[in-house]
């Protein structure tokens, strides 16, 4: 499958957190395609393993998550109307009058209660229109607790850039996807693991980092850019390459991890570009704090406009970002 | 209504985080005798196993919270008046004109009458910082030979019943967590069951990541309260649950996603014998179940909840209809969760 497609796949599929891919998804059948074994832990991480040639190989872990922002049903009012919980960082001006689809293939569209001002548009001033006009119609088609997402917008633009909702982080797990298919001959046991639930806190990477107990770590996911209107100043510009990250709110990567990848991505003349995110953490905490610890960074795809419905990337960097990966497993970071 | 007297005994105690050897007191003496082991571990979670007939698939664990919300003493003023710092989430709207016990020395919190209060004053409430106990001494040297700083104190509250099916109590949560696992172990059990009465919920749920990282259970089952706003001037969509609607079992909060295939098994489990459940409505809160869930490698997680009115105030009321059901269901569940396949 073409990157693009892959990419467009994963974006069409619902993976809210807490309510990730399982044993029957997409990516659990196509990791197992390129690796020997994958389980899933009790917080719903996929973890797949491919094993070294080498004997006594040390584990080499890369966590992409796969859950995606989204909301939740708390309460059905009288009138039929869908009132929703927020579920990560949502951005309410994106969200308010899109169409939305539920876990089960009902569709509403996400609306701002009449008269909301932007300034006051908040989660609590959202609700789903599902087309019911009382409580007992719209209990026959969604229930409380049932998650629902932006119906799937995956665009191609000018340029090979594309565009779609959720691309944070169906881009990392295409990237995960995509580099097991590749790499040959690592001298790492690579753990592929798909994480859960990410943008609520960091929390399935925690559970899997402890069980796998890697030596080294690379979580990949998307990060912001500096060259959109109004933004903060910021180094790293679509189009310019893999972002190696040096640190993020959350984590302060390893010095060997990031001189390791300089190294590589300039041995193999990959475009890259070196990344300090001022707002937002990643998994990259959980490979480098969880139990003993590991050599942890982290390979980011430059991303516009993210956590809206129309983040935006360079399919450029997204190659670049799978090379540095690839290269990555197949390197020595100890040479 | 069933026999209160162990729930009366466990509200009236006196156990703010970090100080609650009373209420694992009463808990001890009740349970000693039920326990196949009984131990506290190093931070102080009070931890049983009981066995069961059998020795289940998945490992359980269940865990309610010793401690409550109080006061600590942070200083003593020259005129014998106590300052004071909250411990855990207290709302300084509550504090005011309340009763408190430090110990055994009863006190009042006093602040400025509203006659000396500024026009600004007056319209903010008082913050904790400008609030002060009074125990009746009249001297710094007076009040220190009663109370010392780092002491605690507990709402003055006592257990009552408030009409036919309600109870009135400071620390329903979590004491009716900890009740609740008194009373099903004492029953008998088919598998092997953790119980874990865990220290320093309120703070952090903190006693329970290392109660957690020992036991290493595959399912936890958290007893708990939970704010049911059930009342006069709060919209539908902000109740969270409702008083007399059965246990709560949770979908998400604050700080956790449960598990969705324990929440299903919950569900059907209700259903298949008759006892009343809801779900909870609104995103907010947390509890232990965020330390089980990802502590070591994680476990799965349901949480089954009291709907409480006037949760962490003196005055925590809870209907024994709802905490009938939690009894039962979470009986029910420990068999339905040892068998699963997971």
């Amino acid at each position: 499958m073409k990157s693009e497609k892959l990419i467009e796949k994963l974006t069409s599929e619902i993976s809210v957190s807490g309510a990730e891919y399982g044993k029957d998804s997409f990516i659990y059948s196509e990791i197992s395609k390129y690796t020997d074994t994958v389980t899933i832990d009790p917080m719903g991480n996929i973890i797949a393993l491919k094993k070294s040639e080498k004997a006594d190989a040390k584990k080499f872990m890369l966590a992409a998550h796969m859950d995606e922002i989204g909301f939740l049903v708390h309460y059905i009012d009288e009138k039929g109307r869908v009132r929703v919980s927020g579920i990560g960082g949502i951005n309410s001006v994106s969200s308010a009058y899109t169409n939305v689809v539920f876990e089960n293939g009902i569709k509403g569209v996400l609306v701002a209660e009449e008269n909301t001002k932007n300034a006051d548009l908040s989660v609590k001033k959202l609700y789903v229109d599902i087309g019911t006009k009382s409580r007992k119609e719209a209990e026959k088609l969604v229930s409380v607790g049932m998650r629902c997402t932006m119906v799937p917008n995956f665009t191609k633009l000018y340029g090979g850039k594309i565009s779609s909702h959720a691309l944070d982080d169906k881009v990392g797990c295409a990237l995960l996807i995509e580099a097991a298919q590749r790499v040959e001959n690592s001298p790492y046991d690579v753990y592929y693991v798909f994480t859960s639930q990410e943008e609520v806190g960091l929390r399935g990477s925690a559970t899997a980092a402890f069980s796998v107990a890697p030596d080294y770590g690379i979580a990949v996911d998307v990060t912001d850019t500096g060259d959109v209107p109004g933004c903060d100043p910021m180094e790293v510009m679509m189009g310019k390459g893999a972002a190696i990250k040096i640190k993020d709110s959350s984590a302060i990567c390893s010095v060997k991890m990031v001189e390791y990848l300089k190294r590589i991505a300039t041995e193999n003349k990959i475009p890259h570009q070196l990344e300090i995110l001022l707002a937002g953490g990643t998994d990259t905490r959980s490979l480098l704090m969880t139990g003993r610890g590991a050599v942890a960074g982290a390979i980011s795809v430059p991303t516009r406009y993210i956590h809206s419905n129309v983040e935006t990337i360079d399919m450029k960097d997204y190659n670049a970002c799978l090379k540095l990966l690839v290269c990555a497993l197949e390197g020595n970071i100890d040479a | 209504m069933a026999n209160l007297e162990l729930l009366e005994k466990l509200c009236n105690a006196s156990g703010v985080s970090g100080n609650d050897d009373e209420v694992k007191d009463i808990i001890i003496n009740e349970i000693r005798n039920y326990c196949d082991r009984l131990y506290i571990d190093r931070v102080g979670n009070l931890i049983g196993l009981k066995k069961g007939r059998k020795v289940s698939k998945n490992r359980i664990m269940i865990c309610a919270h010793t401690d409550e919300v109080g006061l600590m003493i942070t200083g003593i003023l020259k005129d014998g008046t106590l300052t004071f710092e909250a411990v855990g989430g207290i709302d300084c709207r509550v504090l005011s004109a309340k009763r408190v016990m430090i110990g055994k020395i009863p006190g009042i919190i006093c602040s400025k009458p509203i006659h000396c209060k500024t026009a600004e004053e007056r319209k903010i409430p008082v913050p904790t910082k400008n609030l002060v106990i009074d125990i009746g001494t009249e001297s710094r040297k007076e009040t220190q030979e009663l109370v010392k700083i780092g002491d605690t104190a507990t709402f003055r509250s006592e257990f009552i019943r408030l009409g036919e099916n309600k109870i009135k109590a400071k620390a329903l949560d979590d004491r009716l967590g900890c009740y609740i696992m008194c009373n099903i172990l004492k029953k008998d059990l088919e598998y092997d069951t953790y119980f874990a009465f865990t220290q320093c919920e309120e703070v952090g749920c903190r006693g329970a990541v290392s109660a957690a990282m020992s036991i290493k259970p595959d399912i936890g089952i958290v007893l708990e309260t939970t704010t049911a706003a059930d009342i006069y001037g709060v919209s539908g969509d902000r109740t969270v649950c409702e008083q007399n609607g059965g246990a709560v079992v949770s979908i998400i909060d604050g700080s956790t996603i449960y598990d969705r295939t324990l929440y299903k098994v919950a569900v059907e489990c209700a259903k298949k014998n008759n006892i009343k459940i809801q779900t909870k409505k609104y995103v907010s809160g947390g509890n232990d179940a965020r330390s089980l869930q990802r502590t070591a490698g994680g476990a799965k997680v349901t949480a089954i909840s009291l709907p409480c009115r006037y949760l962490h105030t003196p005055s925590c009321v809870g209907d024994m209809r709802d905490a009938e059901q939690m009894e039962k269901l979470c009986f029910k569940l420990i068999q339905e969760y040892g068998d699963l396949d997971i």
